[in-house]
């Protein structure tokens, strides 16, 4: 409000309605506001017809607290005027927006815990009856069974359903891999990811592997050869470094290892694409219990990627040559 | 204190009719009231400031009924003591 209404206007546009003189005016609204303050101190409620109440309200001794030092300080008891306008004043006020009303809202958050309370009280309820009392068993029982089939009906039909379901899927299976049987040969490259496998069932894998990808490339969710210091990994959309480490060593940090043997590849570690193929090296341990060459090759990696991402000017850059130091910190204190 | 109080002591200082005193005292929050309307804003010194504030739309809940509510826009009038008006009712002890 850049134009402020004076004392003086206020004044003048009294003057102009009631026709009295200025002086008297002027007298009048001076001891206007001091009868106000006056019946304030002597009943502590000052009524004005046309503008609304002024009230006092005492407040008693309170702790604050400084929002930018912090300090605690203690407010003295004190106080405190309120004004409440009108109501005519309100309506006034309020012109603009009085015809708008509260509207009702549907808050789902709030029902579903009652409905749960309510059905754990009740049976809590019958557990309690059927336990103390041996003789109303009877009718206790008979509403519970009654219950009982109203659920069991429903449930029987959904599992009846999903077995069906189930049942349509092997068969649509079996129709189209008559040759190879498809869920055996899955199974153990899940367990050739998890543990190092001899080198005779490997070839064996790699047999059945190759078959595969040549029959369904689009299937198989991951494209990948075995050999016995690191396995080669097709990047489809959506694998990064990261989410490549906590696959095969079920360890995510540990991804600078993989970044260290694709240097070629990969310009950016952050950055992979799809079709590329990268190399991914064998750990010597497992991805929780490291040896000493691992966790040097880790800190070799973390090194080169904190090299790669000083290219480009990360801000980040230098707590990869941190954590790069703290493996080789292990290393040292492994020798010790 | 009630407005007829009010308006008996304003005659006795102002040596007028409580008639004359009553007009005035209408006409007054008359103009108080049309200056709110035009300007949103003005104060009187050594009492206070008025003010529109605008209160945004906000959400509500009925406890007794449990209902949630919208609660629509509403423009209230705020009254600010002055600083002086504040120190002087500080001290005031409680009845």
């Amino acid at each position: 409000m850049d134009n402020k209404v004076t004392l003086q206007e206020i004044k003048d546009s009294i003057v102009e309605k009631t026709g009295d003189s200025k002086i008297f005016v002027d007298t009048f609204i001076h001891e206007l506001l001091n009868i106000i303050k006056e019946g304030l101190q002597r009943d502590g409620q000052v009524n004005l017809s046309g503008l609304g109440k002024f009230k006092l309200k005492w407040v008693e001794i309170q702790n604050a607290r400084n929002p930018i030092t912090g300090e605690t300080i203690e407010v003295p008891a004190h106080n405190k005027i309120i004004f409440k306008p009108e109501k005519k004043m309100r309506i006034f006020v309020n012109r603009k927006f009085n015809h708008l009303t509260s509207k009702e809202i549907t808050v789902k958050k709030v029902n579903t815990p009652k409905i749960n309370e309510e059905t754990i009280m009740k049976e809590s309820i019958i557990y309690g009856q059927n336990d103390v009392p041996p003789n109303p068993n009877e009718k206790n029982d008979d509403l519970s069974e009654d219950k009982k089939k109203k659920y069991i009906i429903p449930i029987i039909g959904i599992i009846i359903l999903l077995l069906i379901l189930l049942l349509l899927f092997l068969f649509l299976n079996k129709k189209k891999d008559k040759n190879d049987s498809p869920i055996a040969p899955k199974l153990t490259i899940v367990d050739s990811t998890q543990t190092t496998v001899d080198s005779t069932e490997t070839d064996k894998d790699k047999d059945t592997e190759i078959e595969k990808e040549e029959k369904e490339e689009a299937d198989v969710s991951d494209d990948m050869v075995y050999n016995e210091t690191s396995i080669i990994h097709k990047v489809k959309a959506g694998n990064t470094l990261w989410s490549l480490a906590n696959k095969y060593y079920n360890n995510a940090p540990l991804w600078p290892n993989i970044y260290r043997k694709n240097l070629e590849n990969v310009i950016e570690p952050d950055i992979i694409f799809p079709g590329m193929v990268i190399e991914i090296p064998n750990l010597e341990g497992t991805g929780h219990a490291l040896t000493k060459q691992d966790s040097f090759n880790i800190a070799e990696g973390y090194y080169l990627s904190y090299l790669a991402y000083k290219k480009f000017n990360l801000k980040d850059a230098k707590n990869y040559l941190r954590i790069a130091k703290r493996f080789n910190t292990t290393v040292e204190e492994n020798k010790k | 204190m009630t407005t007829n109080e009010l308006i008996t002591i304003l005659a006795e200082r102002l040596e007028c009719s409580q008639v004359e005193a009553k007009n005035t005292l209408e006409k007054t929050t008359e103009t108080f009231k049309e200056i709110i309307g035009k300007e949103n804003s003005f104060s009187l010194p050594k009492l206070g400031t008025y003010s529109v504030v605008k209160r945004e739309r906000r959400k509500s809940y009925n406890p007794s009924k449990q209902v949630h509510l919208m609660l629509p826009v509403k423009n209230v009038l705020h009254f600010k003591a002055s600083t002086f008006f504040k120190d002087e009712v500080k001290n005031w002890r409680k009845k």
